[in-house]
């Protein structure tokens, strides 16, 4: 059931267009998180659900209720400060009840509800402090007492995880969801750390420039992005680009690509995306030469300058990597990556610092995609890379989740590629590279 | 030991300016309270305890008591006017409160006596005040304003009210909007925010600008030596006609003394309230 309904909200600040036309459905007891980069606008959407800002044009009701006339003190909405902004006169036990005194609560019900609430968050021992006397976490936990304590239809949380240090902000994110799962209050999360939307969310929407990229559960947007923000905000992705066509991508410089078509349409410009630890070393349609290596303990993050490809015709390994390889085997790495050419279908002429040796196919056969090759035949997903979901969650694995890479791939540029365990291969190695197609989707440009 | 050192390099000179031209001509005056005076004005080193004993005389007992009272009036006055204008200025965009901030300090370039002559001005019979309350008809006759102690409150609260306005402007300026939008979110009405939050988290600020207001006031001889026509006088009046007019030095020096240790004590509360209200650290 939808609890709170948010639909083409618009708001403008000067020249500034904050939200431009945000809809959005957020169900009865969900734990929804607003995903987007700083000046998304999500603090705006954050803002006039609490009352604290208006909206230009849209509506939002709460349980069927039109909100935007109602006065903030007035919301069925607590909202958890991303500062807490816990009252500093007050002790902890008069900041969580301030809101119960408030609605005029008898005193007997606002003690036996704070007492409840505090043992809740486990700072009973602490009701007497000041708020000044007291850590970031426990901090939180007050604001977060306060604001549940009112039992609101709608809790919001403002980055609550951003000012905490690493190993308590593990701790309270597991804590959080299981206090939602108990409490059975909807909570709306916003955030713009991914790895806090995607570990504790049941859906996500992604915000950018004032608009919603993707609404989806966790595992739908970093499976299968719609499109190209959302698949590059979320985790680490290698994009082609190119046009979409039956089977995969056609890339004028690496000739046809295996994918899922995802949102794409056949025939209009396209990104391919595939995940780096989707991406295999042994046998495919593109060939290159590993640059660096690096062993984050459970993960290795390899990178791989790539040569045009000449292969799209033949996949099969027999063919020596030696020949695509480029002659620039030692360069560095600013050099490997040209500027430009980043549009789709800019033009059939690879860059040519990293042109290929004369053996290499010419580039006439790189263009079409060849119906030759359906994608099934190009490269069986190698063992190497097993199921993501099997990896164990690690420091090394939360921080390339963030390993960005480059937002459009063209010949020398340099691909990245995650393999559990030791790296098995070395800089300077000649390789070839491949994805199953239901490995990799195609998304808007 | 070092940072002591360099503590007592940069206190130094302060600190030998005022030991010499304040405390050791301030305890010279007080000693005098246990001693007599001379015949025709002057010292005689006898100890007495005389001086302290006139103190509870009625007449001049009854000087104490109404310096406290108009010094009370006034920063109860101070307070009531200075706190909306406070609010109002940190609530202007910046461009105008750095203009309404210098407007407030600006009299304070001005000399003291003169701006209150002003008053006399403002106030006598042929006045400003009375003519503009005569001209629209509201009175006959021309009210008796000057030399009454209401003159002296309003000379007084003209003179020390930006003292009042200026800490709680840094305290209301230094206040976390946030709060206030927590309240809110926690169902408070506007009205309620303020008297639950703002209010509270400025109180060390409002007690910080009674104290401004009062210590001068209550030490204050110009003003009701020249708007209260000197038919009422202050406790400050009393000292410099002790040690001017009187020749009674030693008596002079014991008021002194007694307006000293009050503001002493008060300057304590003053602290320590403040500490309480700020710091938290004793709940």
């Amino acid at each position: 059931m939808t609890l709170l309904s948010i639909s083409d909200v618009r708001r403008r600040f000067g020249d500034v267009t904050a939200l431009d036309g945000v809809s959005l459905d957020i169900r009865e007891g969900e734990f929804f998180a607003l995903l987007g980069p700083s000046g998304c606008g999500k603090t705006t959407l954050l803002r006039i659900l609490a009352g604290f800002e208006t909206l230009d044009e849209g509506a939002v009701t709460l349980a069927g209720d039109d909100l935007t006339r109602v006065p903030a003190h007035q919301r069925p909405i607590n909202l958890m400060f991303q500062s807490y902004a816990l009252f500093p006169h007050l002790t902890v036990a008069g900041n969580i009840a301030y809101g119960l005194q408030r609605e005029r609560r008898p005193k007997t019900e606002i003690k036996q509800r704070v007492d409840e609430v505090l043992e809740r968050v486990g700072l009973t021992h602490a009701a007497k402090r000041r708020p000044q006397q007291l850590s970031g976490g426990q901090r939180q936990r007050v604001a977060l007492a306060r604001a549940i304590v009112k039992r609101p239809r709608l809790l919001l949380l403002d980055e609550p995880l951003s000012a905490l240090d690493r190993k308590v902000r593990a701790e309270m994110q597991l804590w959080l969801k299981q206090l939602q799962h108990e409490v059975g209050i909807t909570f709306v999360v916003v955030t713009h750390d991914q790895e806090e939307a995607m570990s504790m969310a049941d859906r996500i929407a992604v915000l950018n420039q004032g608009a919603v990229e993707q609404v989806a559960d966790p595992v739908t947007l970093y499976g299968s992005p719609a499109t190209h923000f959302v698949a590059d905000f979320i985790g680490a992705n290698n994009f082609f680009p190119g046009t979409a066509v039956a089977g995969g991508l056609a890339s004028t410089e690496f000739g046809s690509l295996p994918a899922r078509p995802g949102a794409a349409v056949p025939g209009y410009p396209a990104i391919l995306a595939v995940r780096p630890e989707q991406v295999s070393l042994s046998g495919g349609p593109l060939a290159g030469r590993v640059l660096d290596v690096s062993f984050y303990g459970g993960l290795s993050r390899i990178t791989v300058s790539l040569s045009p490809a000449s292969s799209a015709v033949s996949p099969s390994s027999a063919v020596p990597p030696s020949p695509a390889a480029p002659p620039s085997l030692t360069a560095p790495l600013s050099s490997a990556t040209p500027p430009s050419s980043t549009a789709p279908l800019s033009s059939a002429t690879p860059p040519s610092s990293t042109a290929p040796p004369p053996s290499a196919t010419p580039p006439s056969s790189t263009a079409p995609l060849s119906p030759a090759t359906p994608p099934s035949s190009t490269a069986p997903l190698s063992s190497a890379t097993p199921p993501s979901s099997t990896a164990p969650p690690s420091l090394a694995a939360s921080s390339l989740l963030n390993d960005k890479s480059e937002m459009s791939l063209s010949p020398g540029g340099t691909i990245t590629v995650h393999q559990h365990g030791a790296p098995r291969v070395a800089p300077g190695d000649a390789v070839e590279l491949g994805w199953a197609a239901e490995d990799a989707v195609l998304v808007e440009p | 030991m070092r940072r002591l050192g360099e503590r007592f390099t940069l206190l130094g000179p302060g600190l030998a300016y005022l030991t010499a031209l304040m405390v050791v001509p301030l305890v010279l005056v007080l000693s005098y309270s246990i001693f007599q005076r001379g015949r025709f004005g002057g010292l005689v080193h006898e100890p007495t305890g005389e001086n302290f004993a006139r103190l509870f005389d009625p007449l001049y007992l009854d000087v104490l008591v109404t310096s406290v009272k108009l010094a009370g009036v006034t920063t109860v006055l101070a307070l009531l006017l200075g706190y909306p204008t406070a609010y109002a200025i940190t609530k202007l965009p910046p461009k105008w409160k750095t203009v309404a901030l210098i407007a407030l300090v600006l009299p304070f370039w001005t000399n003291f006596l003169i701006r209150t002559y002003a008053w006399i001005v403002l106030l006598s019979p042929a006045g400003l005040v009375n003519d503009a309350l005569t001209g629209w008809g509201l009175i006959d006759e021309p009210l008796q304003l000057l030399y009454r102690r209401p003159a002296i409150v309003a000379g007084l609260l003209y003179a020390y009210l930006p003292l009042m306005v200026l800490p709680l402007c840094a305290a209301l300026e230094r206040m976390d909007d946030e709060l206030l939008e927590a309240a809110a979110n926690l169902g408070a009405r506007p009205a309620r925010a303020f008297l639950s939050v703002t209010l509270p988290l400025s109180l060390p600020a409002v007690i910080t600008g009674c104290v401004f207001v009062f210590v001068p006031s209550i030490g204050n001889f110009v003003v009701p030596e020249l708007l209260g026509g000197g038919q009422t006088a202050m406790v400050g009046n009393l000292v410099r006609d002790q040690f001017l007019k009187a020749r009674d030095w030693p008596f002079g020096a014991t008021l002194a003394l007694a307006v000293v240790a009050m503001l002493v004590v008060l300057l304590m509360l003053q602290a320590w309230s403040a500490r309480r209200l700020q710091g938290g650290r004793d709940a």
